[in-house]
């Protein structure tokens, strides 16, 4: 092969208008992460929250399940920061403990749907057809029941334990998920570049995993940040109506569920303000977070 | 119309699956019902049961009951309650009127709140307010029916006492419309919270949309005022989107009304439920999912219809 | 006498995350009552920018117009106060943009959208202001316009749209009309309908108007006076007689260059090498020095000024030298600077060796429908006819050219020719053997023998693989070689289409537009494939850029002996690249032949349309051609008419085109030429 008369090496890298410099496109979406303030901003609360949930065993002074009953029903002090709840058990140790429920049941639930939601929305958008029509009329009817009220009917004959809780969650909560993943996939398959790839004589395997789904990654990566919310409130949610984490573990719902006592509500102030604050707060962050990734993710700065 | 009508026919064979799913998940849960009743220190034992279970149709196999169930459905006929024998279509159908109440109430602020402020938002771009307004959002977002529903009831009836903790309406009063605006609020204003910072963020994206599109240039350069440009052009086509969006938040909204009820102790339709599934009073369960089954298949219906209303587009497809 | 508007030093600069975009330069023309001026550039060239500026339409922020004067009429628009300025919009200057698919507002019937700036400037009632839309909408040639004013954007056609929008712009009779790239999106023959319109419309009318374009074709014939924008800078402004006889500034003679001439094939192109402009840097130095085969030293010291040259304004310091050559060839080759004369080297073109001995692809009845589906179980409710009954042969060695407007099927018969779509009816043979029904592991390892080029060098190659891997992924698809043999055969490749190896590791956001397309090629040709279908491969190209990738894809043709389809809607380009050329119009092939025989006799009414549509760019000839200009749009392919598919838009049909499918028949002294007319006879 010779080189012919016209090559002319084109020394000089350019984006749309300016030269610059080697980046992958992971590197790229850090650095508009890096720029956004909330999202910042929610990276340093959670990981605060996870330190703290993760040294629980180091920091929490009592066992968050032992008994006190001359201890009860006291407001922060000295020995019982946040105070104790109404069987003596310390609010600091619990909500800490607590924590480590929830965050490990909304992120395991959130994995869990995520697969669920990925394997089906992949297999619907890819091939079309009669899967995509099936798949996607069975998520339309798992979607007109509310998830709660669904959970709740089927959590009181399949027994409480955290377990449970973590598999009902993701059973049904992964329709969403498919729904965003076969929508990326039908509009990724049609690209040019996939086009290219299976002109070129890629197989089906090549095309999803090789070519599609690292384009569905971006996406994805700020829907599973949400699905981890969902999953924490639904969590909490469940266990503030007394059908979640059964005690005596604690979790930041079950120990909001103290709250729906008027009386706990106005004279106990300390027992459910923390468990709520930490929701709120590790919800915000990581909704911060999701905002934060979707902006940094967005196809329109990545092509 | 010709959408409309296939729109509407659509239904049909996804309330038919509906009620299958409904009836399966119930009857093919393990444990009898019945077993639940059974009560030795009171005296009622499994043979006193038989003739419940008889008369309950409980043993039938399944796909008769199934189409029994089907058949008295249809006809309105839910059932009785296992608790105390009350007719379930009666009691649901009280419950559920104040339950659309009740959701009526919070979807109609959260709409109203948060598309006013969204459009505000979206017409004003980087402003303070805007600024605020939208990291306020987040909290918004951040805050579920139970959470925004204890800290309401914490802070503006246990502390300042400004409305009742509960119920629907003051005992002992005349029932005045005013009496029960008073007990709607603090639950419709919390469960209103997440969807109205939901509306706003939608609403404010679709405006910043619009605000880019070709169209709002060539109006622009029309030289009308801004006032046409903003509301003729801008905020018309902003809309349209964020309908879409009331539609699918209806089972969400069904969920929270779960909590606020529970919490508020407002006599609908969710609190029934919690109480009805930790009693395993199946026929009620059962009438519940199928009515919250409705109720979004109806709400999403509604939705559509009235989106291809609104958008030309959609009428001539 | 006084200018109608006159623009004095006008700049204007976009501050974005990756720092100050400089747009527009310092700018400054001016414009009499009633004249006509088109402002030709690529994109970046800061064009439409410019005019934007005029009205204060550009987005504030991140926009901002720093400096100048914009006198319209006596008075500073960019000084007036907001409501002193928009009377000025739409009622003294008004706009039409380029895509007539999103510039009207989806939701309101046309009718309103005609009379609110009747209303808002000229204060008549409603009723007023529907007649004078009805006037300005048959004014514009649509066709029943009383009854349609009620009627939303969407149920017309790209052009009408844009007709509508001409109405729009032109209700409040404006001294000055805007034209923003109006007939980009178009069509080449509703291209040629809008023009004409524009033509008739300004004798009509007499307004100012101001056409924006990036094909210096296009206004050849329409504009009085023609300035050529580059990076934010007017380089030069003269009449268009002027401008197309003596270009002066060596980037308007580079794009004279580059355009194919349509009378001849013989000339190679003269493409303009480099990339497009940086305009994040401060401009300090001419900014087209970087490409420019004429720059000396004094180029990169200082921004040439725009200066008076025997009639023409230019900004460039050996005008005058570029000027007296008049686009000769050897005296401009004297003035070539000497370290860039083996760049430049025009060398004349090889012909390929067309001995048309062997088939290397056959196709044969080939049909690709796509089902309409409706309602909720899906039933097929129609077809669209992509393409409908296709027969031809592609020689090794040949390039075909096909050609036709959008939704004629020329796509589409390229993947039904590869296998990316399943034909629905009909053979494909290549090398002889059956691709049709052949099996799909025998159709995934045919593919190293045939590639495709895409047309879009932004969405055709996978923004998360770098392009090592882009280009080597065929080789890996195919089991070739082990890494390292891969890897020196990709950077070999990359050498081979004009890329620095050194990139291989690279991802494809970093390239510009015509860099990318050279992956997209290097990625085709890595298999060592005998056929090539490139589909539009220059079609999203800017048109300095164009030339170099058209002039690669000939050289490697005569170096690695290929053979391609090459799809395109650009007639001179598929002329000065193609043997021969097939034209489609509704999924059907209607004229096949060489390449010159097609242009200098043209045997299918659809042909001669087509060829007297394209845009050319010598104020002469374009003014002296007739043109033959379509009634109405092209008919949807799933309702395609009976007969003859082209008879409704056509000026000889009669009776048996309305009745009778014509067949391809063979004309012309033993060359193949077939074309299906009825009336064929009657043009030879």
């Amino acid at each position: 092969m010779s080189a012919h008369s016209t090559t002319v090496i084109d020394d000089e890298l350019t984006s749309e208008f300016g030269v610059i410099k080697a980046e992958s496109p992971a590197e790229k979406a850090w650095q508009r992460f890096r720029r956004h303030p909330l999202a910042l901003t929610g990276l340093i609360l959670i990981t605060i929250i996870l330190v703290l949930t993760i040294a629980a065993p180091l920091i929490d002074r009592y066992p968050p399940s032992q008994l006190a009953l001359a201890d009860k029903f006291q407001k922060p002090s000295a020995s019982h920061w946040f105070g104790t709840d109404r069987v003596g058990r310390d609010i600091w140790s619990r909500t800490l403990h607590g924590g480590r429920v929830s965050i490990v049941v909304g992120v395991s639930a959130a994995l869990v749907s995520t697969i669920i939601g990925v394997i089906f929305g992949a297999l619907a958008g890819y091939y079309g057809g009669w899967v995509d029509g099936l798949i996607m009329r069975f998520t339309d009817i798992v979607m007109t029941f509310p998830r709660v009220v669904i959970i709740l009917t089927v959590a009181t004959f399949l027994g409480q334990n955290i377990l449970n809780l973590i598999l009902l969650i993701s059973l049904f909560g992964w329709m969403s998920t498919a729904r965003l993943v076969r929508g990326q996939v039908l509009s990724i398959r049609e690209e040019q570049f996939v086009q290219a790839v299976r002109s070129l004589g890629a197989g089906d395997m090549t095309i999803i995993f090789r070519h599609i789904m690292p384009n569905v990654i971006a996406p994805l990566l700020a829907a599973v940040t949400f699905a981890v919310n969902e999953a924490i409130l639904l969590e909490a949610g469940l266990s503030f109506l007394g059908i979640g984490v059964p005690l005596p573990t604690p979790s930041w719902g079950n120990m909001l569920e103290t709250a729906r006592s008027l009386d706990v509500l106005q004279f106990g102030v300390w027992m459910w303000m923390p468990p709520a604050l930490f929701i709120l707060i590790t919800v915000l962050s990581i909704n911060f977070i999701g905002d934060g990734l979707r902006d940094a993710l967005d196809p329109r700065h990545i092509a | 119309m010709d959408y409309a009508i296939r729109r509407i026919l659509i239904n049909i064979p996804i309330l038919f699956i509906v009620t299958v799913i409904i009836f399966l998940l119930v009857n093919l849960a393990p444990g009898d019902p019945v077993d639940f009743y059974v009560n030795e220190e009171m005296g009622v034992t499994r043979d006193d049961l038989t003739h419940l279970e008889e008369k309950f149709g409980l043993n039938d196999p399944i796909y008769v009951r199934y189409f029994k169930w089907l058949g008295a459905t249809l006809q309105g006929d839910l059932g009785f309650r296992y608790k105390n024998g009350d007719d379930v279509a009666e009691v649901l159908f009280e419950r559920l009127q104040r339950t659309l109440l009740l959701m009526g109430a919070a979807l109609l602020l959260g709409v109203v709140i948060g598309v006013t402020l969204g459009i505000y938002t979206g017409l004003h771009q980087y402003s303070i307010a805007d600024f605020l307004l939208t990291t306020l959002s987040f909290v918004g977002i951040s805050m579920p029916a139970f959470i925004a529903g204890i800290f309401g009831l914490y802070f503006f009836s246990v502390k300042l006492g400004w409305f009742p903790s509960g119920g629907m309406r003051t005992i002992g009063k005349p029932e005045t419309l005013l009496d029960l605006l008073h007990h709607l609020v603090l639950p419709a204003g919390t469960l209103a919270i997440m969807y109205a910072a939901n509306f706003m963020r939608y609403q404010r994206f679709s405006i910043l949309e619009v605000k880019r599109a070709d169209y709002i240039r060539t109006a622009q350069a029309k030289g009308l005022k801004p006032r046409i440009i903003t509301w003729r052009h801008t905020v018309r086509n902003a809309i349209l989107p964020v309908v879409t969006v009331i539609g699918v938040t209806v089972p969400n909204l069904v969920a929270g009304a779960l909590f606020t009820e529970t919490i508020y102790s407002w006599p609908g339709m969710g609190s029934l439920f919690v109480d009805a599934v930790a009693a395993r009073d199946y026929p009620m369960v059962m009438g519940i999912m199928l009515v919250t089954a409705v109720v979004v298949l109806g709400a999403n219906l509604i939705t559509d219809l009235t989106y291809s209303l609104v958008d030309p587009r959609i009428r001539y497809d | 006498m006084e200018p109608l508007l006159e623009v004095r030093n006008l700049v204007t600069k976009f501050k974005t995350d990756a720092g100050i975009v400089y747009a527009v330069n310092g700018i400054s023309y001016s414009l009499a009552r009633g004249e006509s001026m088109a402002i030709v550039g690529e994109s970046g060239s800061g064009k439409s920018v410019g005019v934007l500026s005029l009205i204060k339409l550009i987005p504030v922020p991140p926009g901002r117009i720093d400096d100048g004067q914009v006198i319209f009429k006596g008075r500073d628009l960019l000084t007036l106060a907001p409501e002193q300025l928009r009377k000025v919009r739409g009622k003294e200057i008004s706009m039409v943009f380029q895509d007539p698919m999103t510039s009207l507002n989806p939701v309101l019937t046309i009718g309103l959208q005609l009379t609110e700036a009747l209303e808002e400037h000229e204060h008549i009632s409603r009723a007023a202001a529907r007649k004078r839309s009805v006037e300005m909408l048959e004014l514009v040639g649509l066709p029943d316009a009383e009854n349609r004013l009620n009627d939303y954007p969407h149920q017309f056609s790209g052009g009408q749209r844009q007709r509508i929008g001409i109405a729009m712009a032109l209700a409040c009779k404006p001294d000055l009309l805007i034209g923003d790239e109006p007939t980009t999106a178009l069509d080449v023959t509703i291209q040629a309908q809008i023009v004409e319109l524009m033509k008739e419309l300004q004798k009509e009318l007499g307004m100012a108007f101001i056409w924006i374009t990036h094909d210096l074709g296009v206004v050849a014939d329409l504009v009085e006076q023609v300035a050529v924008m580059y990076a934010g800078f007017i380089v030069e402004l003269a009449s268009v007689d002027d401008l197309y006889h003596r270009p002066g500034h060596p980037y308007t003679l580079g794009l004279l260059e580059s355009i194919p001439n349509i009378e001849g094939k013989e000339e190679r192109l003269i493409p303009i090498e480099g990339r497009p402009p940086d305009l994040h840097q401060e401009p300090r130095s001419c900014p087209f020095a970087p490409r420019c085969r004429y720059v000396i030293d004094r180029c990169r010291e200082a921004v040439p000024p725009l200066e008076e040259h025997s009639g023409h304004q230019i900004a460039c310091f050996r005008a005058e030298e570029i000027q007296d050559a008049q686009r000769d060839p050897v005296k401009l080759a004297a003035l070539v600077t000497p370290a860039k004369q083996a760049a430049k080297a025009a060398v004349a073109r090889s012909d390929a060796p067309s001995a048309r001995q062997k088939v290397l692809v056959k196709v044969e009845n080939l049909k690709q429908h796509f089902p309409i589906r409706r309602g909720i179980i899906q039933r097929q409710v129609g077809a669209v006819r992509a393409v409908d009954g296709l027969d031809f042969e592609i020689y090794q060695g040949e390039t075909l050219g096909l050609v036709g407007e959008s939704g004629c099927g020329k796509s589409t018969t390229g993947q039904a020719i590869l296998q990316l779509l399943k034909p629905t009816a009909g053979r494909v043979y290549f090398k002889d053997k059956e691709l049709t029904g052949a099996s799909k592991k025998d159709i995934r390892a045919a593919r190293r023998d045939m590639q495709m080029i895409f047309q879009d060098p932004y969405a055709s190659l996978n923004p998360r693989m770098t392009v090592g891997s882009i280009i080597g992924e065929s080789l890996r698809i195919h089991n070739i070689g082990d890494r390292s043999s891969r890897q020196e055969r990709v950077e070999q490749l990359m050498a081979l289409v004009g890329l620095n190896p050194n990139f291989i590791n690279r991802y494809p956001h970093e390239f510009s537009g015509g860099q990318r397309q050279r992956i997209g090629i290097a990625r085709a040709l890595a298999t060592n494939p005998a056929f090539i279908v490139a589909d539009e491969p220059i079609a999203a190209l800017d048109v300095s850029i164009q030339a170099q990738v058209v002039n690669l894809l000939d050289d490697l043709r005569h170096e690695m002996g290929l053979t391609y389809l090459f799809i395109a809607h650009d007639l001179s380009m598929v002329r000065y690249i193609s043997d021969r050329i097939a034209v489609m119009y509704l999924g059907r092939i209607v004229e096949l032949g060489e390449g010159d025989s097609i242009f200098v006799q043209p045997l299918h009414p659809y042909t001669q349309a087509l060829l007297s549509a394209i845009p050319i760019p010598d104020p002469d000839r374009a003014s002296r051609r007739q043109r033959i200009v379509l009634e109405g749009d092209v008919p949807s392919p799933a309702n395609p008419p009976s007969g003859c598919r082209f008879h409704t838009r056509c000026a000889y049909a009669t009776e048996i085109c309305r009745r009778e499918d014509p067949q391809l028949r063979s004309f012309g002294n033993g060359l193949q030429h077939v074309v299906a007319c009825h009336h064929a006879e009657q043009f030879v």
